[in-house]
């Protein structure tokens, strides 16, 4: 309210009167001391070396025994058990016996869970098979586990067989031990993420489940392409809405199987060499953080460990990289059929990394807690933690502040704003006619175009199921996006209209959309940093950049729309379809519909989002271009 | 029990005899042992303390049996250790020998073997029952193994192992005591006649620190690293997982495999051996409050049950008792 009436005449305070003179160029230097900020982030010097935080662990402290002749017979014995599954109606049926028998072959207490869901809301019907074995830790009291999940079908929508052969080597290898202090749960699907989520969602009270152990304090998930030999691992963290494992687990795994022999390279990414130059090393960190970021963001990585950290269990997955020339692999991609394991050094590298890591989580005494929780890492073993980077979140949020704050004290008549005492009285009355005036419109317009990203929010979890196809869903997306259009055009047409001119001032619009903005990414930015960052750069970027001419041309006019249509949810679904690596006019997976199913099965923000803010943001941008 | 631990001690006392006669059979000497009987301790105790809990922590169990092995070899009886310990170690699940610790990864003595005493075990472990121990504040239906039943003639070994900082010890990872807490007890032990001299050794981080507050007569102590340093791990074990002994505790369970009952030597040979760069930390000692020469201190003084005998010129008033308990009648 200071800021308010002193604007009016009222004394103000030296500090107000500097920010009313300088906010107008502030949020400039803001805004790019923000973007200067992430661009600085890729920098050696800008991060810091990775460390084991919690004492207890202890990675890489006991000697390794995975690879006797027991383990690899009993990687065999799963193509065996398919072998004599081949009467099964059906594959999944055929595997998940197999898998049952082989589990139970070796002592574990096996269940299988036979579930149906939907990839999209209520949009056909697809079955899933579960199959899982609790090692029990026999001198523990069952309380605490740990656990190990693999998909039938890896990211790259290869047979997983090796990662199911591999568990069955390590159960084998794990009951012959004696010193579990945790139960041990090998967890096998064949419905990807939705499989483990509705698997998690029976084991935490939902019912189904009877083969049961305690607390799942850690998962580790596989995916083992058909190949010879890997080059290394690719490390995979990221869950949705921002969720991320302990910094530890990261750092444990990393560190293990770099001494097995088997490096897990974040994303599959090597680090530039210590002799590249500057530029190589810092375009190396760019494009993994890039990736994280994206990943993040959209709420899309490789494995299928993000549903476990919905469920506060630290989790990542590490895949097997494979060389293009892998002379397996390219057998497999002809032929189709499922070879051999990998080449025995391999197999066992990978082996004692899991069974390190699981060793080192044994010694765990209490959930993880010690090391970070928000970070993003530039490069294999270094991080950034949260402290240097969310400032780049707060030099944004306060672009946005200063501008909405600059426009609101420009807003309405120069002579609101003269500093002549006498007419004070007069001044205040007049602002707080102009705010009667405008403000309802101001909220009016908001409101009308949110009303837009409500309907836009609510259809496709309101009509019917069978309707909401793929093709659908994209023609839903431009219908909207025509919708939208001529709303933008309709409302800023009728004020063009000399009588109504004065009950609207798009200074105002611009000011509280700012505010409104700046509220969420400031939110958003602590939860999910990357996401704030994209909704920022296709939200609050344009939004400072929108009409920001003292005098408005048609070809200024033209040239700010163009720039908010490029900025624009369709104009971005479409480039990150591209991104994804689907053809922009492939109508067979949306990213709209990918944000659709994340947000009803795993309540992921990115599709609300969407909806209800970047949507509406770009729509207000426009209408405040096109204003009078 | 009873009876065999006097019985050892009368053999004990003869063998002095037998020596001090067989030896040079000099009269003089006779009476100096007899005259010296006063200022000499005729009994031994020994405190071992581990303050942690937890797996990783295996190395300061394995520390504190070690030294309970090492005192019970050089004849201070089970009667006459107070051993308290997390004892959360031989049966921990994540344990790969069940039911047995060791200290080194040779794995040649299993310390939790035959004869393991604790007296003091588990979440029993901690500072308000250390002090009520060492001061003798016990609840009165406190068990015998659980009392310092210590007087003016004892000699206390006190060793103390865990995670420390700057004037203070952790207790299991929940509770501390500081270098306060430990020389205000002495004080009070000290008035009250509860020992002759004690000997305070303590392996942990910033262990020197720990016996800087001490201001009662008697006490010689022995830290395992000055302030600001750490006080480092030695073995580890990979079959294990976990470390299994600490540096400064090891060293000086090596100089006492050397020793045995009939040892000469002194408290200055042990301070002598200490090396440093083997170590990798700077033991400390503080002789100020201690009276006699180091070099004149036998070691078994502490950590044996070599114990002398005071005569009395008059007859013990047995009939005292009598009286009093026909009076109790």
């Amino acid at each position: 309210m200071a800021l308010v009436l002193s604007g009016q005449g009222e004394k103000a305070s030296p500090i107000l009167k500097l920010g009313r003179k300088y906010s107008a160029y502030l949020a400039y230097p803001l805004l790019l001391a923000s973007i200067v900020w992430l661009l600085l982030l890729p920098f050696q010097t800008f991060t810091r070396n990775g460390y084991f935080s919690e004492n207890a662990m202890m990675p890489n402290q006991v000697y390794t025994v995975f690879g006797t002749e027991e383990h690899m017979s009993a990687m065999n014995h799963i193509d065996a058990e398919l072998a004599l599954q081949s009467t099964a109606k059906d594959e999944g049926e055929r595997q998940a016996g197999a898998v049952y028998r082989a589990f139970n072959s070796l002592g574990l207490d096996s269940e299988i869970q036979r579930f149906a869901y939907s990839e999209v809301p209520g949009v056909g019907s697809t079955s899933g098979i579960n199959v899982h074995g609790v090692l029990r830790a026999g001198r523990s009291d069952s309380v605490e586990a740990l656990l190990i999940a693999a998909s039938w079908t890896t990211s790259s929508n290869r047979t997983n067989i090796n990662a199911v052969r591999l568990m069955a080597g390590l159960a084998k290898y794990a009951s012959e031990q004696v010193y579990w202090a945790k139960d041990i749960i090998f967890l096998v699907t064949d419905g990807g993420e939705h499989g483990i989520e509705t698997w998690l969602k029976s084991y935490h009270g939902g019912g189904g489940l009877y083969v049961r152990s305690g607390i799942i304090q850690a998962a580790v998930c596989l995916e083992l392409p058909p190949a010879q030999s890997y080059a290394g691992m690719g490390l995979f963290f990221e869950g949705k809405s921002g969720q991320l494992p302990n910094l530890d687990l990261v750092n444990i795994v990393q560190y293990i199987s770099r001494v097995e022999r088997i490096p897990a390279y974040l994303h599959g990414m090597v680090d530039a060499s210590r002799s590249s130059t500057w530029l190589e090393k810092y375009k190396r960190s760019a494009q993994l953080l890039l990736r994280q970021v994206s990943s993040l963001a959209i709420g899309k990585s490789v494995g299928v460990h993000a549903p476990f950290l919905r469920y506060r269990i630290d989790a990542l997955t590490l895949s097997g990289i494979v060389r293009p020339t892998d002379s397996v692999s390219l057998e497999y991609l002809s032929t189709g059929v499922a070879p051999v394991m990998p080449a025995p050094f391999t197999v066992r590298a990978i082996g004692r990394t899991v069974e390190s890591t699981l060793r080192s989580l044994n010694n765990l005494l209490e959930h993880f807690h010690q090391s970070f929780f928000f970070y993003i890492l530039p490069a294999n073993e270094r991080y950034i933690s949260i402290g240097d980077y969310i400032p780049a979140a707060g030099l944004m949020v306060a672009s946005l502040l200063f501008q909405a704050m600059h426009l609101w004290w420009m807003q309405g008549s120069d002579d609101m704003r003269s500093d002549n005492p006498a007419t004070r009285i007069e001044r205040i009355n007049a602002y707080y006619a102009f705010l009667r005036r405008t403000l309802p419109n101001t909220i009016g317009i908001i409101a009308r175009v949110h009303l837009l990203g409500v309907i836009l929010l609510v259809t496709p979890i309101a009509v019917p199921y069978a309707v909401l196809t793929n093709t659908t869903s994209t023609a839903y997306v431009f219908t909207m996006a025509l919708a939208s259009v001529s709303m933008v055009l309709h409302i800023s047409d009728t004020y063009w209209i000399e009588s109504v001119q004065r009950m609207v001032d798009w200074k105002q619009l611009k000011a509280v959309v700012e505010l409104y903005v700046a509220v969420v990414v400031g939110c958003l930015s602590v939860m999910n940093f990357s996401l704030a960052v994209v909704l920022f750069g296709v939200t609050g970027l344009p939004l400072v950049l929108t009409r920001v001419w003292t005098s408005a041309t048609k070809m200024r006019r033209i040239a700010n729309v163009c720039m908010l249509l490029l900025a624009s949810p369709v104009c971005t679904l479409v480039l990150s379809r591209a991104a994804l690596g689907l053809s922009p006019l492939d109508f067979t997976s949306s990213p709209f519909r990918m944000f659709l199913g994340d947000f009803y099965h795993f309540g992921s923000l990115a599709y609300p989002l969407v909806c209800l803010v970047y949507w509406p943001v770009n729509l207000l941008c426009m209408i405040v271009a096109l204003m009078p | 029990m009873k009876l065999s631990s006097l019985f050892s001690c009368t053999v004990l006392v003869l063998s002095l005899l037998a020596v001090a006669f067989g030896a040079s059979s000099n009269e003089e000497k006779v009476t100096q042992f007899f005259d010296s009987s006063e200022t000499q301790h005729t009994n031994n105790w020994a405190v071992l303390v581990c303050t942690s809990r937890f797996w990783f922590n295996y190395r300061h169990m394995a520390n504190t049996l070690s030294m309970y092995r090492t005192v019970k070899r050089l004849g201070i009886p089970d009667s006459h250790i107070i051993l308290m310990l997390a004892d959360d170690m031989a049966c921990n699940p994540r344990n790969s020998y069940p039911a047995a610790v060791y200290d080194h990864p040779r794995k040649t003595t299993d310390l939790y073997g035959d004869n393991v005493e604790v007296d003091y075990r588990g979440y029993e472990v901690t500072v308000e029952n250390f002090i009520r121990l060492l001061t003798g504040r016990v609840a009165p239906d406190t068990p015998r193994n659980k009392r310092l039943l210590t007087d003016d003639k004892s000699n206390v070994f006190i060793y103390m192992t865990g995670h420390g900082g700057e004037d203070f010890l952790k207790f299991q990872d929940s509770e501390e005591i500081n270098s306060y807490d430990i020389a205000d007890a002495f004080k009070q032990m000290w008035e009250k006649q509860r020992y002759r001299e004690i000997l305070f050794v303590i392996d942990t981080c910033q262990a020197n620190t720990m016996y800087s507050k001490f201001d009662s007569p008697n006490i010689l102590s022995i830290g395992s690293s000055k302030k600001g340093q750490n006080s480092l791990s030695h073995y580890h074990d990979f079959d294990l997982g976990v470390s299994v002994i600490d540096r400064f505790t090891y060293y000086n369970l090596e100089f006492f495999e050397s020793v045995d009952l009939s040892s000469k030597k002194t408290l200055a040979d042990l301070i002598a051996a200490y090396n440093r760069s083997l170590i990798q930390s700077d033991p400390g000692v503080r002789t100020d409050l201690f009276a006699r020469d180091l070099k004149k201190t036998y070691l078994t003084d502490f950590f044996g049950a070599v114990q002398n005998v005071e005569l009395t010129a008059e007859a013990f008033p047995i009939g005292g008792n009598k009286v009093k308990k026909s009076s109790v009648k």
